[in-house]
């Protein structure tokens, strides 16, 4: 107990190096070590403990993201011809928002999240984040520390924004899996299921901050690595976007008290899921302590007492302060960190991953003041160290030297990767039309999970809480229709808003990745015009959550999708504010690797001017010209339809960036002008899904015609089913139905039916009626298939 | 916040004691998580559930006597309005029915026992005590120790975090 380890790596050969790597759950390679060998032979002494844990927390794949600063050679092969190319794939997803040089972009890249101007006197931060592997293993307790550590980047970005809203996204396998088929120690999905969204809901909704949008995906692929991103919108004065950490200040700690618990945890999310796990690396959440602790620091915000925040996420105080003191150098004292309990050695409290922990740089003159306004709110805080302009991070343990660092060798010497990477382009064919029954296709549709209402989860969020949402997460006449996005109105004397939504789509890049990407990015940006934000201002996150990236292909798919990020980002001129990723999804059974489908998520945020032109996707008014925008084509690949059917094959949608950009464009002036009464934009299922959803939420009918679809083909499958990008479905006041086709002209656009007083969808061809629809049943099968 | 000055009971010395104290909803009311884990246990596949009750678990150790505990009790653990306590000392089954009692493993942070700590210290009780806290589940119908052992490990309990224990009420 207390005691400092020093460990033999200077005599150590190849084979031991690994030895300690593996031992001490380091996951670092051979180069690695080499390089730390290297610099401890130079200053001809052996590591601590401390000093080797602090390097491994630095270099890892969750901290320092090796694989996307790497060099990758790619190679691409397409009909037997092969290219080649070296690629940095964050120098690629950057190099987007550089060249689009928005100047309401305010911090990119550089801190715990991006942010961009709200109004002349604040900014708007976002960040997403992923917690697969501790919601895989423990799902209350997983999902809900990871909303609360995205919480605490909203919170530490620049000297901190005041968080107004959550968002959730989740990958599971699919509830219907038998018990038989699970592997020992994979927790059934419906548990992890249950389990995630109960811990969201609880640290959420004792956060006091609404949840409001997200998504839910079922595939197999997820069975033994679930996927939970947790994002969270802060407000934040522009003046307090930025912060620095000056020689002399005091090192604060803020919040929760250390404990043993989520030690690793950087390191361990930067590998594979194996069967045996030890406790230690699960986090326990506890939401009272960080709704104090936000309220306090706002308040110590505000009166400027201190000059740089970040929170204790990943890595502890090593990763912290290690990085605060970049640029410096810092001294720390370990025996005056607050504890949970006695009995840590120094490199489990310079390491632990406890909770609702963050840390201030204090200027000294400050300090009593702060430690008075956290005394009085009832949170801890203590001065544990001093930043100082030494270079060196130097760790003490009563009065023992625990480590001392050089931080150039900490943050500047970490030994480049090297990697290979291979994606081959496989020839799209289309596949014969099926025959089918329509009726049936369109309610198996909608009662598929990945389609289904999710009110259940919803109703399990507070949405409501602050008062500020606008466009809410479940709309219609019985407010249970599905919503595009979230709109807020975060200032009491100002009508503009803020509007959040997101775009996921694994089924495409199981085709191909690269158009994954591109609909992913408009289906965001689509969600965003639904509900009346401007396309032209709209800022994206990347997420991207990926299999084993040793493996060449695994990595090809990787490549292949950033490619296609940055140059459909690049079409709809949409900079990459803030982005993360979480590699090595994969489970080893049977010594088999079996990986995620490589998924990448895309939230988009955007402003609006005047929330009162807020636009929703529920039919309103019976005799209101009904439209479809943008043309349909034969893009069945991917899509629910074949999934249903159980086809693999088909062309997967291609976005058209240049023409969806000027539908969206005039789509906008037309909400601003008033002149649509509901929109909701044609994704998963088609034109039959997006329909039947603006009946559910408007409780009146719809009378449509197909012939009058603009469709690449004559087919009735195509045009109920393809899932081409750039389409909305729009309705318009009867009144301005000359101006709308007017503003639109030069546009695939066409008027295809109208709302009807009677309850349900009917669908002609010419004047033949195909099929109808009740009301009541699109309702119950949508609504049907997920239930608690 | 923080200190409360006034109300503030300095208790006579007591002697070291442990406690396990259950909570649980009175009769007839509506148990919406007891309910949800009859619904979970049926998709298992184990349709012979009959009904499910769950009860909190909260063990104290410390300065402690029975009457400082049932001050305890009813001020801080209970809603008054919907439920009641009862005191043992050690554990026990109920006859003719399957208890798993989960409690957090050694070194598992236990936010609730935390929480409650701070709740009995802040209503003026200063006596040093020591909490932990658990479920106990009590199942009914026709099941085997198999089906226990599987409802445990699938449901109840997350054996990376707790530890469970079953009990037949002789």
């Amino acid at each position: 107990m207390g005691k400092i380890r020093e460990i033999n790596i200077i005599d150590a050969d190849d084979r031991e190096l690994m030895e300690i790597s593996r031992k001490n759950l380091l996951s670092l390679d051979l180069k690695e070590m080499k390089a730390i060998q290297n610099y401890f032979r130079k200053i001809g002494r052996n590591p601590t403990d401390c000093e080797i844990e602090t390097i491994a927390q630095t270099w890892s794949e969750h901290c320092f993201h090796k694989t996307f600063k790497a060099e990758i050679e790619y190679i691409e092969e397409e009909d037997g011809k092969r290219r080649k190319e070296k690629i940095r794939l964050l120098d690629e997803i950057m190099g987007v928002t550089r060249k689009l040089r928005k100047k309401w972009c305010i911090s990119v890249f550089k801190d715990n999240a991006g942010i961009i101007e709200f109004n002349d006197k604040y900014g708007v931060a976002f960040k997403v984040e992923t917690h697969n592997h501790p919601s895989a293993l423990e799902p209350y307790g997983g999902a809900g520390t990871g909303i609360g550590g995205v919480i605490r980047d909203i919170l530490g970005v620049g000297l901190g924004a005041k968080p107004i809203l959550n968002t959730d996204v989740f990958c599971f396998g699919r509830l219907d899996t038998p018990y038989e088929k699970l592997p020992e120690g994979v927790l059934h999905p419906k548990r992890i299921f249950k389990g995630v969204v109960s811990g969201v809901r609880d640290y959420g909704n004792r956060m006091g901050i609404p949840t409001g949008n997200g998504a839910i995906i079922f595939d197999n692929g997820y069975l033994y690595n679930c996927l939970v991103f947790c994002g969270t919108v802060g407000l934040i004065p522009k003046e307090k976007s930025f912060k620095e950490v000056k020689d002399g200040d005091f090192i604060v700690v803020v919040g929760g008290r250390t404990g043993r618990d989520g030690i690793h945890g950087a390191t361990f999310s930067s590998t594979s899921l194996q069967k045996d796990i030890p406790t230690s690396v699960v986090q326990i959440g506890n939401p009272v302590v960080e709704k104090k602790l936000l309220d306090v620091l706002l308040v110590a915000r505000d009166m400027g007492l201190y000059s740089s925040i970040t929170d204790c996420g990943a890595g502890g105080f090593s990763s912290a302060i290690g990085e605060m003191g970049k640029n410096l150098g810092a001294e720390v004292y370990l025996e005056k960190v607050p504890l949970k309990y006695k009995g840590l050695n120094p490199w489990e409290i310079w390491l632990s991953e406890s909770q609702e922990r963050m840390v201030l740089a204090v200027p000294p003159d400050k300090v009593k003041k702060l430690l008075q306004i956290f005394k009085k709110e009832d949170v801890e805080a203590k001065v544990i160290g001093r930043f100082v302009n030494t270079g060196y991070l130097k760790i003490y343990y009563r009065g023992k030297v625990a480590g001392n660092l050089s931080m150039e060798f900490l943050h500047k010497n970490i030994p480049e990767r090297k990697l290979k990477a291979y994606f081959k382009i496989k020839k799209e064919h289309d596949e014969k039309e099926r025959k089918i029954d329509f009726e049936d296709m369109v309610l198996k549709l909608l009662s598929d999970p990945n389609i289904a209402s999710k009110e259940v989860v919803i109703r399990q969020y507070d949405h409501e809480v602050i008062g500020q949402t606008v466009v809410k997460p479940l709309v219609g006449k019985e407010n249970d229709g599905p919503s595009d996005g979230i709109v807020l109105k975060p200032l009491y004397d100002e009508w503009r808003g803020i509007a959040v939504s997101c775009g996921i789509n694994p089924f495409y890049g199981k085709i191909d990745p690269y158009f994954m990407a591109g609909c992913c990015i408009e289906e965001s940006l689509r969600n965003l015009v639904c509900v009346g934000g401007n396309p032209k201002k709209v800022a994206i996150l990347d997420n991207f959550c990926w299999g084993d990236v040793n493996d060449e292909r695994q990595l090809g798919l990787l490549v292949r999708t950033v490619k296609g990020c940055r140059d459909f980002a690049l079409k709809y001129k949409v900079p990459f504010i803030s982005g993360k990723d979480s590699l090595n999804n994969f489970f080893v059974e049977n010594g088999k690797k079996i990986s995620i489908p490589g998924t990448l998520l895309i939230s988009a945020i955007g402003i609006i001017e005047d929330v009162r032109k807020s636009v929703t996707s529920d039919f309103k008014k019976s005799g209101n010209p009904v439209y479809i925008c943008g043309k349909t084509y034969r893009e069945l690949g991917g899509s629910h339809y074949y999934k249903i059917l159980g086809i693999d094959g088909g062309i997967v949608p291609k976005p058209r960036p240049e023409k969806a950009m000027e539908i969206m464009e005039k789509i906008h002036i037309a909400m601003k002008n008033g002149w649509i009464k509901s929109c909701h934009d044609c994704s998963e299922g088609g034109i039959s899904v997006a329909l039947s959803e603006m009946v559910i939420g408007g409780g009146t009918g719809v009378d449509a015609d197909i012939e009058k679809i603009i469709c690449e083909d004559g087919k009735i499958e195509t045009k109920l089913f393809s899932e081409t990008q750039g389409r909305f479905l729009i309705e318009v006041d009867e009144k301005y139905e000359r101006d709308f086709e007017r503003l639109m002209e030069n546009t695939e656009f066409s008027k295809i039916g109208k709302v009807i007083d009677e309850p349900l969808m009917r669908i002609r061809k010419g004047r033949e009626i195909l099929f109808e629809i009740r009301y009541e049943d699109l309702k119950n099968s949508w609504k049907g298939s997920i239930r608690w | 916040m923080g200190k409360f000055k006034t109300g503030s009971i300095l208790l006579r010395r007591l002697k070291m004691d442990t406690f396990l104290v259950e909570i649980f909803y009175k009769e007839g009311l509506f148990d919406a998580m007891a309910y949800e884990i009859k619904k979970s246990i049926q998709e298992l596949g184990i349709g012979s559930i009959k009904d499910v009750r769950i009860k909190n678990l909260y063990r104290i150790e410390g300065e402690i006597d029975d009457a400082l505990l049932r001050r305890i009790c009813r001020e801080v653990l209970i809603d008054r309005v919907s439920q009641d306590f009862k005191i043992y000392k050690k554990s026990r089954g109920e006859k003719g029915k399957w208890t798993v009692e989960v409690w957090f493993k050694k070194g598992v942070t236990d936010t609730v026992a935390e929480t409650t700590e701070k709740a009995i210290r802040d209503i003026g009780i200063k006596n040093s005590l020591k909490i932990s806290t658990g479920k106990k589940y009590i199942l009914e119908g026709d099941l085997r120790r198999e089906d226990v052992e599987n409802i445990s490990v699938k449901i109840l309990a997350n054996t990376l975090i707790h530890d469970y224990s079953i009990k037949w009420g002789k």
